[in-house]
């Protein structure tokens, strides 16, 4: 067992530094490895599903983006895990058919380090198959800009889930400048660090769990980014940049494991087990 | 006199003292504010993937 008992781990340790008050962001794609589950392993992608989010609030996970995935078992499935402010799942523009209105909490303000965030979630429009026909969806373009009109005065940081692809977000920080980071979930495979597009930087951790990414940020205001230490000599207009230095970890075998979440997990292991074993043809 | 004198000179003495002291921090901004983003994306439903 490993992942995310490691997660839960490095996790602790991360949050422990003193001087640095986190917040820890599932950017989305968390439950299914698919879009639709087969009948055959439904069950045990639903037992596995349940014990993520355990193991995801264990580790102190408090939201996530609704990515296509997400979906895979129904609105309804996800929808028992939304319970605010333990646990919020965030789309901008999944929306009830019959009300119009969003399906999950469109925006999350919250307070770390006197910082004021606002972290808002996309879900890709044209990835998503809803057989069900249990919500409708917006593109980005009707969504995002009348959500981010407001949030600019009220917030300090403004954090955009995404769950669109680097093309399409490049498309989104050109068109949306008011947001300060975008993390990408478009299940692309590899790290990518902080690429800045205008004055966004869009960031992306490796797939299924492998790696984990930390952004230490030195907040100055919305406005010019530039890494820290990096290479070149600061000019002197930089001065008021925001700075920000990116790490990936591997959630390497050594690490040791969360006991708390280990348990967890090896629980969830036992009830996919217990399954009766579908029969040989 | 002397002593109106005497006290106008400390005052200038202090004056710049103050301004020596405040010199380096000139041009500064006040302190950035720290922030830890602890991130992940696409678990895809996994319970033990490691990198």
């Amino acid at each position: 067992m490993g992942g995310l008992s490691k997660k839960a781990f490095l996790i602790k340790g991360l949050i422990a530094e003193p001087g640095k008050p986190a917040l820890i962001v599932n950017g989305g794609n968390l439950l299914f490895k698919t879009d639709t589950l087969e009948p055959n392993t439904r069950d045990a992608a639903k037992i596995a599903a349940d014990g993520i989010m355990q193991a995801t609030r264990t580790m102190g996970g408090t939201m996530a983006g609704v990515g296509t995935r997400d979906l895979a078992a129904g609105i309804a499935f996800l929808q028992q895990y939304q319970k605010p402010p333990a646990f919020t799942w965030l789309s901008l523009n999944l929306i009830d058919p019959v009300t119009r209105k969003p399906l999950f909490t469109p925006v999350l303000l919250r307070e770390v380090g006197g910082l004021k965030i606002a972290v808002l979630a996309i879900t890709n429009h044209a990835a998503l198959q809803n057989k069900a026909g249990d919500f409708q969806v917006a593109t980005w373009q009707e969504t995002l800009p009348n959500a981010l009109a407001s949030l600019r005065q009220t917030a300090d940081i403004i954090v955009l889930l995404s769950n669109y692809d680097l093309a399409e977000n490049q498309a989104i920080a050109r068109a949306c400048t008011a947001i300060d980071l975008i993390l990408q979930t478009g299940h692309a495979v590899g790290n990518m660090s902080p690429l800045l597009i205008n004055q966004t930087l869009i960031a992306q951790a490796e797939i299924r769990g492998k790696y984990l990414g930390v952004l230490d940020i030195d907040w100055n205001g919305h406005g010019r980014w530039s890494e820290r230490n990096a290479p070149q000599a600061p000019l002197k207009s930089e001065q008021q940049s925001s700075t920000y230095a990116n790490r990936f970890i591997a959630l390497k075998l050594s690490i040791s494991n969360d006991p708390g979440v280990e348990a967890l997990i090896q629980q969830t292991q036992q009830r996919i087990d217990k399954l009766p074993k579908e029969l040989p043809r | 006199m002397n002593n109106k004198h005497g006290k106008s000179k400390l005052v200038l003495l202090l004056t710049l003292l103050a301004l020596v002291c405040l010199a380096p921090f000139a041009g500064k901004t006040a302190e950035a504010a720290g922030l830890r983003l602890i991130y992940s994306n696409d678990n895809l439903g996994e319970l033990d993937g490691c990198g």
